[in-house]
């Protein structure tokens, strides 16, 4: 008996994953697939092979890339639509490059100018996984600069529909750049107030000089929270914008009326500090991963264009184009764009992306075929029989939860804000009425004096702060999150679905090992014959991994549905499947094994070590711990169950043979008794993902496909998944304490206001000094949350 | 003392000078990428005929 691992270690030169089978080679090194070894000589030819030394790991897998067309390049509307010209000889291109992630991406892809001549710079944007070409058109075309592009194993991503604006970023900039402005100039100018100096010409000249420069600070930056809380009174929402803006006019009124009549210097310094800090919040919140895309939807699944038949010719055709009883021509491994019919001879089609069925489907002559599978065979042909915008999987974009703005979130900021406005103006009116009688004067100071301090700069600050520096620090451990109102809605969830099919199962060539007698050189050609006969996964891992050179011949093929399949090669008869199958003990429940006969004699069997994540019955349990209900939701069919149960318990719901749509249905039903956060991984997700209160998406690579989603979670860090939905928790506890923190500066402040005795000074000392103890606050007890919560 | 106010005007103008340089700056997408150009300057142009070997 023996236990052995199955294939080579040899690893990848390009992209450093072990080489399963046989490697290919170039010069002495080995790569795991041909599209490696070609980017390897494409270097190799210009001299670029430096990339290998300057990063670890610089390269990325080719193994499942496609052959791609580019042909629809040529054309005249995709050229404008993608390029900006500068001049007849200079036109400019950017693609998003999703493969980037390393010093020696940079560095090769500012080396583009030594492949052909007709490019003359090119700029890549980290961050944004962007590069920049300038390009003479006229010397070199389009298609050829996505070709190079394609060859070194950079294949952009290409989408003709307009990315959202981000002109916003910039602007928030600016008005930073003016608040600081006018901040540090009204302190400077403040300071002979801060010193006692009582020169009245001073004070008046400053006095004004300071309102001046109070103007830009109120109309122009700060104006978007006026603004906002005119908009929450006329909805009433009451959110935290109303005390803002009332803080904000306070300081502003009672500035100019002391100024103008010459009874003191006003709050103006601490009314630019406020308006300061407040988009210094904003902006450390709103920093984005610009590479990964929230919002994809079918379009960046399919391909932009597809071949068309027309009397034999073939011509490139834009899928929005396609119109009803065209004929396609789909080759291997591609997407079919449409529903329609096959006319070309039977074939097998990959349809895990849309139902989570793993084991591609036959459809014979004349069968109907649906949009998103993927094409398992030769080239075929088929005849569409709608428009793509109406097939059966894309329409589930007409539903109505595609069209839900979900910004209209209120966080627990804004809902703890209405008390705090209540709190003030009664606090406010209470200074008032209490000395109304002994005088007017006072009364006014004193009401606006608690406006002042009150303002909850502290409070406003603590979401931001707190939010902004999880979403960067969750981000360096693989998950990311949307916007920061996901933290906040991941505390209230209490019911969680999983996806099937690559969302709890992983790919399974990884891992494979083999148990039993010794396989010699003969008995493996024997299995490789059989495994490569069929298209079901299992067979596909035991081929890739046992991979020949030379494939015997078979004879009498079957495949016996869900158990097995057999075949006669070289006068013998080998069987491979299920324990039954080949007739032997059963394997015990929640392991896969693909047992191996040949003559009837069984040799071993397959072991498939990880078909379900790693940790993934943890993950469930303290999932349960947690008082969260969790439920499976699988387009497969029902034979995994027992293995499920096994692995779970059965405190685990568990849902079979749900499309798309049915999905997106059970997810709704469910929502009717709690908050609903799903998981899943592909298209058929999209809806159920749409329609939860949190979508989350497993990923085993940044750079696939992710349906729109509020968190993308790297596959790897899976096993956070319970530590997560704690740690959005326990973010609560932190806003306490902030809130606490600010209890008491506004008690300190609020001690002067209501005496009337609240001075610009004590003001402008208060107002920082609160909002810094917030920022240091937040900011430390975050990182100390996700190093306790999230260990690595 | 009066020279203190042709001083603050001449400060303030300075400082407006810096406002309008920054504006300039982020408007010409200056801000737009911080990152990238920290990776870049480590990289030493390629010997265009021998290969690297460390």
């Amino acid at each position: 008996m023996t236990t052995e691992h199955v294939g080579v270690k040899l690893t990848c030169k390009h992209c450093n994953d072990p080489v399963i089978g046989t490697p290919f080679t170039y010069k002495e090194e080995n790569f795991c697939c041909l599209g490696c070894k070609t980017v390897y000589e494409v270097l190799d030819q210009n001299n670029l092979c430096d990339y290998y030394n300057l990063a670890d790991n610089p390269g990325f897998s080719l193994k499942s890339k496609s052959k791609e067309e580019y042909e629809y390049l040529d054309e005249q509307i995709i050229i404008d639509r993608l390029t900006r010209p500068i001049s007849p000889q200079l036109s400019l291109v950017a693609f998003q490059l999703p493969q980037i992630h390393c010093s020696s991406c940079v560095w090769l892809l500012e080396k583009m100018y030594r492949f052909h001549e007709g490019i003359f710079a090119s700029k890549v944007d980290f961050l944004r996984k962007e590069v920049e070409i300038r390009y003479n058109p006229n010397n070199i075309s389009l298609r050829k600069i996505v070709e190079i592009l394609d060859s070194i194993g950079y294949k952009p991503l290409i989408e003709l529909e307009a990315h959202a604006d981000k002109g916003y970023d910039e602007q928030l900039k600016i008005k930073i750049g003016v608040a600081g402005f006018a901040f540090g100039n009204i302190m400077l100018f403040s300071f002979p107030e801060y010193l006692g100096l009582e020169d009245p010409y001073f004070r008046q000249w400053f006095g004004y000089l300071n309102l001046v420069l109070s103007l830009p600070v109120v109309f122009y930056s700060g104006f978007d929270y006026i603004k906002l809380a005119w908009y929450s009174l006329k909805y009433k929402t009451f959110d935290i914008n109303i005390p803002l803006a009332l803080g904000i006019l306070v300081m502003f009124f009672t500035s100019i009326y002391q100024v103008t009549t010459g009874t003191g210097a006003g709050y103006i310094d601490s009314l630019a500090g406020l308006v300061f800090f407040l988009l210094t919040g904003k902006w450390y919140q709103q920093r984005s991963y610009h590479y990964l895309s929230f919002e994809r939807d079918y379009k960046s699944y399919f391909p932009i264009s597809t071949t068309r038949v027309t009397k034999g010719k073939l011509t490139e055709i834009s899928i929005e184009n396609i119109e009803e009883g065209n004929e396609l021509l789909i080759k291997n491994n591609q997407i079919i764009p449409v529903d329609g019919v096959l006319t070309s001879d039977n074939t097998s089609i990959d349809y895990s992306f849309v139902t989570g069925e793993e084991i591609p489907v036959v459809v014979l002559q004349g069968e109907k075929i649906f949009a998103g599978g993927k094409l398992k065979d030769r080239s075929m042909t088929m005849v569409a029989s709608r428009k793509v915008k109406n097939s059966y999987l894309v329409s589930l974009w007409n539903d109505a939860a595609f069209h839900r703005n979900n910004d209209s979130y209120q966080t627990l900021t804004d809902r703890l804000s209405r008390y705090f406005t209540l709190a003030i103006l009664m606090v406010a009116s209470a200074g008032f009425i209490y000395w109304y009688p002994t005088s007017f004067d006072k009364a006014i100071i004193s009401f606006t004096s608690v406006l002042i301090v009150a303002c909850p700069c502290a409070i406003a600050l603590t979401g931001p702060f707190l939010y902004g520096n999880l979403l960067r620090l969750l981000s360096r451990r693989g998950i990311f999150l949307r916007n920061a109102q996901v933290v906040d809605k991941a505390a209230g969830i209490n019911t969680i679905v999983f996806d099937k099919t690559g969302t709890v199962t992983t790919q399974l060539e990884k891992e494979l090992y083999y148990h039993g007698k010794h396989l010699s050189a003969d008995d493996r050609k024997l299995i490789h014959a059989l495994a490569f006969q069929s298209v079901h996964p299992l067979s596909t891992a035991i081929e890739k991994n046992l991979r020949q050179d030379e494939i015997w011949e078979v004879s009498q093929f079957s495949e016996t549905d869900g158990r097995g399949t057999s075949c006669i090669c070289k006068g013998q008869l080998i069987k491979m499947g299920s324990a039954s199958f080949v007739g032997t003990e059963p394997a015990p429940a929640g392991e896969t094994r693909v047992y191996i006969s040949i003559d009837e004699k069984v040799l071993g069997y397959f072991n498939f070590k990880n078909q379900y994540r790693e940790g993934f019955s943890e993950v469930v349990g303290q999932l349960q711990a947690g008082h969260k209900s969790v439920s499976i939701l699988s387009g497969d069919n029902d034979k995994e169950k027992s293995n499920l149960e096994a692995l779970l318990g059965t405190g685990v719901a568990m849902r079979f043979n749900h499309d798309p749509h049915q999905k997106m249905q059970y997810i709704g039903e469910l929502q009717e008794k709690g908050k609903v956060a799903m998981i899943g991984d592909g298209l058929n997700d999209s809806g159920a993902l749409k329609q939860s209160d949190l979508g989350i998406v497993i990923t085993e690579g940044t750079n696939n496909f992710t349906p729109a989603s509020d968190i993308i979670f790297r596959a790897e860090k899976f096993d956070l998944l319970p530590s997560f939905f704690d740690l959005s928790k326990k973010a609560h506890w932190i806003i306490g304490g902030a809130y606490l923190i600010a209890v008491m500066y506004n008690t300190i402040g609020l001690g002067y206001a209501v005496n009337a005795e609240l001075s610009p000074v004590v003001a402008a000392i208060l107002m920082p000094l609160s909002s810094l103890t917030i920022v240091i606050y937040t900011v430390s007890s975050s990182a100390l949350l996700v190093r306790w919560k999230l260990k690595n | 003392m009066k020279i203190i106010f042709v001083l603050i005007g001449l400060s303030l103008l300075l400082a407006i000078g810096f406002l309008i340089s920054f504006l300039w700056a982020v408007k010409s997408g200056q801000y737009k990428d911080d990152f990238t150009p920290s990776m870049r300057i480590l990289h030493d142009d390629p010997q265009s005929t021998s290969k690297k070997q460390n």
